[in-house]
């Protein structure tokens, strides 16, 4: 026998050794440099992890009545690899889920071994599927959130999406603490989709969510949101809010926005009806404003209690012509008929004598131009142009409330601060939080600063009352209780150039009592009614809030203030 | 050094144990009989004493051993039955607990009262009427200043 040539056995030995290093250098890149991401990826594979949702906190009023609570539900799934017959299980499945059988149809025939049939239904639902023992079917642990007073403070509470997070309001805004914590489980599973025996199988149960409690009084927010719908239609105003607060503390009582909606089924809605127009939109206060320029005028000692000028009916401004809300000669004011006939030209010569770097910073110590620190989402600051913007008319025109924006919360906060002695406090929405064992964490005080002295308070506080018992506010009387308050009626900025529209306004009244002793701000603003004045349209509706805060609040009367000075025969 | 290996005497297959300790037994009947007046080996009768004692001991060590290992068991897997019981009842509660909120905050929404009693003819006062304790006369309705407009318009 001929052995081969040595070239030839040395050849094929080459190629061998090439051929096992190849294999073994191929070897060593798979089980070495790429071994942990082959096993993540081959772990993936067989590893399903579920996320176990916590139970949502709950939201209560301040006597811990339920507001927003969150229920038992089970979403339903599908694993389609299990699922014999997609149409049949889609015809069964479809009037129960409520669901169309084309919707079902195209889940049931996905290639993936997970399919969400449908979230969040109630037990009675998921509890008719699951006797059907329809394979392929499962369910998983749910919570649902519900809202029982239906559209009650729906702005201020907001809701939560499909997932459960918070999307608008304080739903929103206290979204990590309400969530609580999700849980986690992870299986792993063979090629069909089932649980590997000894297998990777660990369960993290999640951790409800903590409660809120809020400042907010169910009964008062119920009665002041009827008696703000019943305003509106009667009014035919397009849209109104409601702010009722304790002047002390700075707890918001009620908060309402007309027109609202159900954040059971808040996609039904409107989405421009979820704004919580009591802080998130900004209006030129008008009149409501003067209070300011009153408060800023006897802090400074500006024009005296008892002195009278003569108050003409319009006069020139720059190169504009600003006027009262009607004709009059020229009349002989003090300051308190001044306020108390909410005369525009009587407010722009006390403002002159104010100045116009004094009547900035009064603005701004009020709280106008920025933010109360409410903690709502979206709050809007207001807009109050700087000291060195303004222009010759500015000083005119903010003195009775044009040029400026503020929210209606922030206005509410203005009058806040006269019924509180002239100490600003922080508004607030939330008294505290429960935890998931039941213990209460007391959120912390309100911040507060001295705007004003309490005489220069008491003062403009006996003007207030005086504007409601013989001025532009008699609408807002309540027989045995002194009212203090001011009307407003503001005309309407256009939106994409200067100016106002014309013959429409906004129409508000902001006062609290008993004057001598308040103990509620109530701010009401009705926009574009038919009946235009703040004294005709929101006046009433104060009243009716105001009769309804004494009796739910047991609110004493108090006794009357003395009349400021006036030039006005006394009857 | 090497040895040759030993041939091992085979066990013809046909001949099973049985028939093998039959063999021995055989064996046994060949050789003399023992006397019956002559005591038995003093280390067969010592062997026996021993396997008796052993066998004792490890009577009493066993049985109450094997005896705790059951009814330990037993013990665990009952409670391991009323933990699951339990946690089934603590489930059950729960979801009781929260129809029951479900139902009371739903019962006690102010709109469902406020239908209900207005359904039943109730309805909030129109007024309120101070007294005072001098011994004035109650004022006037509140309602009165409804009707009340300012003469010069509200601004």
């Amino acid at each position: 026998m001929r052995r081969p040539p040595l070239q030839r056995l040395v050849a094929l030995l080459a190629l061998m050794v090439l051929a096992f290093g190849a294999i073994f250098v191929r070897l060593t890149v798979l089980q070495v440099s790429q071994a942990a991401s082959f096993r993540d990826r081959a772990l993936d594979q067989r590893l399903r992890t579920v996320e176990l949702p916590a139970t949502r906190g709950q939201i209560l009023d301040r006597a811990r009545e339920p507001l927003a609570i969150s229920l038992e539900a089970r979403d339903v799934y599908a694993d389609p690899a299990y699922v014999d017959d997609p149409w049949g299980t889609a015809t069964t499945l479809a009037p129960i889920l409520e669901m169309e059988v084309g919707d079902l149809v195209g889940r049931l025939t996905q290639e993936t071994t997970f399919v969400y049939l449908a979230r969040q239904v109630d037990l009675e639902v998921a509890g008719r599927v699951e006797r059907l023992g329809l394979a392929g079917i499962g369910f998983l642990e749910a919570s649902k959130r519900y809202y029982p007073a239906g559209s009650l403070a729906a702005q201020v509470l907001g809701f939560v999406g499909i997932d459960g997070d918070g999307l608008s309001g304080l739903e929103l805004r206290y979204d990590d603490l309400l969530a609580g914590l999700p849980g986690e489980r992870a299986q792993e599973l063979d090629p069909h989709g089932q649980p590997i025996l000894g297998g990777i199988d660990v369960e993290r149960e999640p951790i409800e969510g903590s409660s809120l409690v809020t400042t907010i009084d169910r009964e008062f927010q119920y009665q002041a949101e009827q008696a703000l719908a019943d305003a509106v239609v009667a009014n035919h105003a397009q849209g109104g809010t409601v702010i009722a607060m304790d002047p002390h503390t700075g707890d918001v009582l009620a908060m309402a926005s007309y027109p609202w909606f159900d954040p059971n089924t808040f996609e039904d809605a409107h989405p421009w009806t979820y704004r919580n127009r009591a802080v998130t939109d900004a209006f030129e206060p008008g009149s409501t404003n003067k209070v300011i320029t009153a408060a800023a005028a006897v802090d400074r000692r500006a024009i005296g209690l008892d002195q009278v000028i003569s108050v003409p009916w319009q006069m020139e401004v720059g190169e504009f012509t600003i006027h009262d809300a009607h004709v009059h000669g020229v009349e002989r004011m003090t300051l308190g008929d001044i306020i108390a006939e909410s005369s525009n030209i009587g407010t722009v010569m006390v403002a002159d004598r104010l100045g116009e770097s004094a009547m900035a910073s009064y603005l701004a110590r009020f709280g106008l131009g920025e933010t109360t620190g409410i903690s709502f989402p979206g709050e809007a600051p207001g807009i109050l142009p700087p000291l060195y913007r303004w222009t010759d008319t500015s000083l005119a025109t903010i003195a009775y409330g044009q040029g400026i924006a503020a929210t209606p919360l922030q206005m509410a906060s203005v009058y806040a601060t006269i019924a509180n002695g002239g100490r600003w406090v922080q508004p607030r929405l939330v008294l505290g939080t429960r935890g998931p064992d039941g213990t209460f964490e007391t959120a912390p005080t309100s911040p507060t600063r001295r705007v004003v002295s309490a005489d220069t308070a008491r003062t403009v506080t006996r003007m207030l009352a005086y504007a409601v018992r013989m001025g532009t506010g008699t609408n807002a009387t309540i027989a045995g209780y002194e009212v203090a308050g001011k009307t407003g009626t503001a005309r309407i900025p256009l939106p994409d150039r200067p100016g106002y529209y014309e013959g429409q306004y906004v129409a508000s009244f902001i006062g609290f009592l008993p004057a001598s002793d308040p103990q509620i701000v109530i701010a009401v603003i009705l926009d574009r009614p038919v009946t235009d004045y703040g004294g005709i349209a929101a006046a009433p509706l104060f009243q009716r809030i105001a009769r309804y805060a004494i009796t739910r609040l047991g609110i004493a009367p108090g006794h009357p203030l003395r009349t400021p000075p006036t030039a006005q025969p006394q009857p | 050094m090497s040895v040759p290996a030993r041939r091992v005497p085979e066990v013809p297959e046909w001949l099973d144990g049985e028939s093998a300790r039959a063999g021995t037994a055989r064996e046994a009947a060949e050789r003399p009989p023992r006397s019956p007046d002559a005591p038995p080996p003093p280390v067969a009768r010592k062997r026996k004493m021993h396997h008796l004692g052993f066998s004792v001991l490890a009577t009493i060590l066993v049985a109450p051993m094997l005896l705790g290992i059951v009814s330990m068991n037993a013990l665990l897997a009952q409670t391991s039955f009323r933990i699951d019981e339990a946690e089934r009842r603590v489930e059950e509660l729960s979801t009781e607990n929260l129809s029951l909120l479900h139902e009371q905050a739903r019962l006690s929404a102010p709109g469902r009262i406020a239908a209900w009693a207005s359904r039943n003819g109730m309805r909030l006062p129109d007024d309120i009427r101070s007294l005072h304790a001098s011994g004035g006369a109650p004022a006037a309705p509140a309602g009165a200043a409804d009707t009340s407009l300012p003469t010069e318009g509200g601004r």
